[in-house]
């Protein structure tokens, strides 16, 4: 037994080595090769949201491969503009196939992958998700300086920087409205989050995190009726309903509590992400404010 | 007499294979019948036929006049009783609850018990001699104490025809006369009983006519002193035996295998 | 003298028992809808619904309490009552939908149509979908089992008919499309009644309607199952015929039950178990209490996770298992000298 391990494990070492020290001969091959004027030009994403940035900011011709979310319309931003983009399946394996000279990720992106990947000598960066609108600007600066594309960096954060402020100006005399942020399973979004700050930016008190809620918790039907919002704002991450996940959110006392027009539904494409799809998305959400007639009280009593 | 139930020409195959061949049976109002034979020659299959459990694959079978398959499933439970071999309650329910389940077949489904069927409850128990256990648990008493109550709740049922398929098998002398006892008060005036026995003497002593099966053929029908002959002995269960006939009626005793073993 | 004072006890028992189970039931029903984490006024609730006031007490009892006790009530009655019938019709004191295999087999089906959005086709489709499952099962259980009384066949064949069942859901969930679906399996397996609705409620009704009134027109052949098929058959029942009046009563409630609250094991088992002595063992009388009695069982284990778990999610179907578990081997040990 113990043998067999032995043989297994020393089979496996041998095999890493070679592996490894293939690809990195490989990798090291592929960044003389391809660095033109200190700009990578073979770029692998790893993940649904650096995906979206690199579409905005690189020539398509420097993008090795993305995911395939991406190109689902449902959750991506820039699906319409991913026809000339090859895919990957996210395994080590697949992304070393594209020789890329760089590797960028979210830290959301898989371990694994990312481990991996550094070990066998890519160069990978990781772009930590931000907890507040004001952390986007300088996340966007430095993946812009990753991908040596600084101004174009620099002009989508004005951009981004001068919608939300015009968002925020049309909100001036409309009054707060007290939303939950509600996920499937009874997941609320509290404090501390990109969202929250998404929420109060378009006009929105955050009743969990008024509640004390810091990030994430599920919660019970019942609190959430408790606290009595005058909006649901509903994630649907999937295009799909049809789960026991998927019944918190569309339990029928939700619709009971706010009345049918209070609940919207947070398209995917613009809150799954950050970048200038934020901008869309407190937007989006400012209009959904209830004309200041009814928005002086809910729907309750 | 009247002719009660009769069965014509009646065969019974189970995969082509012929378990019962052109049998004729007639049972008339009164009589007590037994039917008698080795293990295997058909007896149980036919009474089961005759009491409407099993349908015959060639011939009818007509029960007062009118085709068995013909006849109402409730009136068929109201007329013939059926006293399957062994019968044992299922659940421990008390012996009460077990004769009261006669009156099933005159029950609807939300119709409660009637005076008449207390009435027949009451007298069947009596005429069974279970009620000094009324109350008891059916599952936990003698084998003959359980037969009784068998025919008990054959007796609340009050059939015209009782069929019981070897009711005295494995009870003791006692307990044997008084099952006989009771079928062959039963077969008076309009009524009547077949029985399937092993016991010859019984067979001998209690009915009125028997029939002898062999193969799934009648070898021999008649009185007891008819059937009950050395020669039809030796032919269909290959024994010899000695017969006596005496005021109390015939009274066989099996003596030895024959030497060229079982027919 | 010693009989009719035997009789007097067995009388004032059967007297006795009705209102004992039925006064329990409400009771729970009662408590059950104070069981939450919002402190409301039930009777002000009731109120605001009497007057069709809106208020968020009310919302609370009628959109989120009242669906959980009903369902509760409903489907533990359904699972009392099926293993009752299924005990009498196989006089096997082993036979329960969980143990032999027809919940999983509803879970299945209910499954396959939740998460390929075949619902959508009609509200009827989802407990169709469980009914359909249940009876396949029962039909494989009677081709596997039903002949004899033997209680290891028939736990044998369920042991089968359950793993089969359980892999195949598996199965589909790998293959639904909803990236959830995957996490649900425990709720399948083990059973819930939380976080569902009033219209989960009508969906089930005209389904346990029909299935019930199906089951308790059984009940004099049951009664007459205490003599053996032969001799209820000589009674003038059809049994072949009422066996299949059975088996889709059986099939229509479990399956549209469990298509709703998942596979909650051992109500069928326990409940018909304790109440048949006192019903003395009649299996007629054993359907209408153990309905009560199942109804009772599962109100009270959903009570009981109610204030365990105060996040809600621990499932009931661990709170049965727990108490059904030990009870079904204690069965098979006491079982065993008729093995």
């Amino acid at each position: 037994m113990n043998g067999q391990l032995f043989q297994k494990m020393l089979a496996r070492f041998l095999l890493c080595g070679c592996l490894a020290n293939m690809a990195s001969a490989l990798a090291q091959q592929a960044v003389v090769d391809n660095v033109q004027g200190g700009k990578p030009q073979r770029i692998v994403s790893l993940g649904l949201c650096t995906d979206q940035l690199l579409l905005m900011m690189v020539d398509h011709t420097r993008i090795a491969a993305i995911t395939k979310d991406s190109k689902d319309p449902f959750i991506s931003y820039m699906a319409a503009q991913t026809a000339d983009v090859e895919n990957h399946n996210t395994t080590a394996e697949d992304i070393i196939r594209h020789q890329p000279d760089l590797v960028v990720s979210t830290s959301f992106g898989s371990p694994d992958t990312i481990r991996i990947l550094k070990r066998l000598g890519y160069r990978v960066e990781v772009i930590p998700l931000p907890t507040k609108v004001d952390d986007i600007y300088p996340l966007l600066r430095q993946f812009g300086a990753w991908l040596g594309e600084n101004e174009k960096a620099e002009a989508m954060v004005s951009s981004v920087r001068q919608r939300i402020a015009a968002t925020e100006a049309t909100l001036a005399n409309v009054p707060a409205e007290t939303a939950v942020m509600y996920s499937p399973n009874g997941l609320v979004i509290g404090g501390d989050t990109l969202e929250d700050d998404i929420l109060h930016r378009a006009g929105y008190r955050n009743l969990a995190a008024e509640a004390g809620i810091k990030f994430f918790q599920a919660i019970s039907l019942e609190t959430l009726m408790l606290w009595k919002p005058e909006k649901i704002l509903l994630e649907n991450g999937v295009n799909n309903r049809d789960s026991l996940a998927h019944a918190y959110i569309y339990h029928p006392a939700i619709r009971d509590l706010v009345g049918a027009g209070n609940t919207v539904e947070m398209p995917p494409h613009l809150r799954d992400c950050f970048g200038p799809m934020t901008a869309d998305f407190i937007a989006y959400l400012a209009t959904k404010h209830t004309p200041a007639l009814a928005s002086t009280g809910g729907a309750l009593p | 007499m009247t002719v009660l139930l009769h069965a014509q020409k009646t065969s019974f195959c189970i995969d082509n294979i012929d378990i019962l061949k052109d049998i004729d049976v007639a049972v008339r109002a009164g009589e007590l019948v037994g039917l008698i034979g080795p293990n295997g020659a058909g007896k149980s299959t036919l009474l089961r036929l005759l009491c409407g459990v099993e349908q015959p694959t060639r011939g009818a079978i007509t029960w007062c006049g009118e085709k068995m398959n013909a006849t109402s499933a409730t009136k068929r439970a109201r007329d013939i009783g059926y006293l399957v071999q062994g019968a044992r309650a299922q659940w421990p329910v008390k012996v009460e609850r077990v004769v009261e389940l006669g009156r099933l077949p005159y029950q609807g489904f939300l119709s409660r018990e009637t005076q008449a069927d207390r009435v027949a409850i009451e007298r069947a128990m009596q005429l069974a001699e279970v009620v000094a256990y009324r109350n008891r648990i059916a599952t936990t008493l003698s084998g003959g104490e359980q037969t009784l109550v068998m025919l008990a709740r054959i007796f609340a049922t009050e059939p015209q025809l009782i069929c019981a398929d070897e009711p005295v098998a494995a009870l003791d002398p006692y307990h044997q006369l008084h099952v006989m006892e009771l079928l062959r008060a039963h077969a008076q005036g309009q009524r009547a009983a077949v029985v399937v026995l092993h016991d010859l003497g019984l067979a001998a002593r209690f009915c009125d006519r028997l029939y002898l099966f062999r193969h799934g053929r009648i070898f021999a029908q008649g009185t007891p002193g008819e059937v009950l002959t050395q020669d039809n002995l030796r032919a269909v269960y290959g024994i010899d035996s000695r017969i006596d006939c005496s005021e109390e009626g015939v009274s066989v005793t099996p003596l030895r295998r024959m030497a060229e073993g079982h027919p | 003298m010693k009989i009719t004072s035997q009789q007097a006890v067995t009388e004032s028992r059967r007297i006795v028992l009705w209102p004992l189970l039925i006064g329990l039931a409400v009771l729970l029903f009662i408590v059950a809808l104070h069981m939450g984490p919002a402190h409301i006024s039930i009777a002000g609730a009731m109120g605001d619904a009497w007057h069709d006031r809106l208020s968020v007490d009310r919302l609370i009892f009628a959109d989120v309490r009242l669906p959980r006790a009903l369902l509760a009530a409903l489907i533990g009655a359904t699972l009392g009552l099926s293993g009752a019938a299924l005990q009498g019709l196989l006089r096997n004191p082993l036979a329960e939908p969980g143990i032999i295999g027809v919940s999983n087999c509803a879970a299945l089906g209910a499954v396959i149509v939740f998460y390929f959005g075949l619902a959508r086709f009609g509200w009827f489709m989802l407990p169709a979908g469980g009914l359909a499952g249940a009876f396949l099962s029962v039909v494989c259980i009677f081709l596997l089992a039903g002949k004899q009384r033997n209680v290891v066949s028939l736990v044998l064949a369920g042991i089968a008919v359950n793993a089969i069942a359980g892999a195949l859901i598996a199965l589909t969930l790998n293959f639904a499309p909803n990236p959830y679906a995957m996490q649900e399996i425990v709720f399948w397996l083990l059973g819930s009644v939380s976080n569902r609705s009033m219209q989960d409620v009508w969906m089930l009704l005209p389904f346990l309607a029909v299935g019930w009134a199906m089951i308790f027109r059984s009940g004099p052949l049951l009664d007459a199952l205490i003599l053996g098929e032969e001799t209820a058959h000589s009674l003038g029942f059809n049994i072949a015929r009422q066996r299949w009046w059975i088996v889709l009563g059986i099939a229509a409630s479990v399956g549209a039950a469990v298509s709703v609250s998942g596979n909650i094991g051992f109500v069928g088992l326990v409940v018909p178990h304790v109440l048949r002595p006192l019903v003395g063992y009649e299996p007629r009388r054993l359907l209408g209490v153990s309905a009560v009695g199942g109804a009772i069982l599962l109100m009270l284990a959903d009570i009981t996770v109610q204030l365990l778990s105060q996040g809600g999610e621990m499932k009931v179907g661990v709170v049965t298992a727990l108490v059904g578990g030990p009870f079904f081997l204690y069965l098979i040990l006491r079982t065993r000298s008729y093995w």
